[in-house]
């Protein structure tokens, strides 16, 4: 069984790593190959998208790292978890296929 | 809020799509590329959502049947911490239930929903509870809806 708090921590720090091989590698243990990734911005396709769009987050965020707030909860496959990222807050919610995440769904309330 | 334009992926290293940077920009191109947009662009979320949170409410079953069958598929799947609801007559009994609990009841929307390409949040509260649905829409209707409830202590 999926402990709903780590799975999601480690999913945070993949968009931070910045070892591409250790990034592939936890987006491959967490993510479906054909994964959706949802956001007010647009929707990434797959690991490579998701490795273009951790890419940019770096480059814009070259400190950045997420936090959770609270702790994740679970509504059978779908778990909602909220953090923070500077001064912005989101969250994320996510829907499993059995262990791995197919879809996520990102919403975003920027700081003004 | 809705979605109107098929969407290209970000080029590698683009500074475009970050969590928060752009989230008050109308992005050039908006929708998933497999969403039905036109469909999507229809909607009008706020509108959508009140008239699903006030349909559980509804005393009129042939009312109530109506918008059930206008806002979600035949093999709606609802999902809160107490089950699974699939289809019109089990989101029929979840009402009745919701009706004999609360005799009184209605939700209130707060602030406004939010879509991200076939996903909508919305806020709501009812009496003293406050709770978060996210529903997954399949064109122009809902296919899976998440609640996530926050009850108040008794």
């Amino acid at each position: 069984m999926t402990d709903d708090t780590q799975f999601m921590n480690e999913v945070f720090a993949i968009w931070v790593e910045r070892d591409p091989v250790a990034r592939r590698k936890a987006m491959a243990s967490h993510f479906h190959p054909d994964i959706h990734f949802f956001d007010h911005d647009g929707t990434f396709v797959g690991y490579e998208e998701l490795e273009k769009f951790s890419n940019a987050l770096q480059k814009r965020f070259p400190d950045g790292r997420f936090a959770m707030s609270g702790t994740p909860e679970r509504m059978a496959n779908g778990v909602r978890a909220f953090w923070t990222l500077g001064r912005a807050t989101g969250m994320d919610f996510v829907l499993f296929e059995g262990e791995k995440v197919k879809a996520m769904y990102v919403f975003v309330q920027a700081p003004k | 809020m809705a979605c109107t334009a098929p969407r290209t992926p970000y080029a590698a290293g683009s500074d475009a799509g970050l969590h928060g940077a752009n989230a008050n920009v109308e992005p050039p191109s908006r929708g998933a590329r497999s969403i039905p947009s036109n469909d999507l662009a229809a909607i009008d979320d706020t509108q959508f959502m009140n008239e699903v949170l006030a349909n559980w409410f509804e005393r009129d079953p042939i009312v109530r049947r109506k918008v059930l069958a206008s806002h979600f598929h035949p093999d709606i799947h609802f999902i809160d911490h107490d089950g699974t609801f699939v289809g019109y007559e089990e989101l029929e009994r979840f009402s009745d239930a919701l009706q004999k609990r609360f005799p009184d009841g209605r939700f209130a929307m707060s602030g406004t929903p939010e879509r991200v390409a076939n996903g909508v949040r919305a806020f709501w509260t009812l009496g003293k509870a406050t709770g978060m649905d996210f529903a997954l829409f399949e064109g122009t209707k809902i296919n899976a809806i998440y609640v996530f409830v926050h009850a108040p202590t008794p």
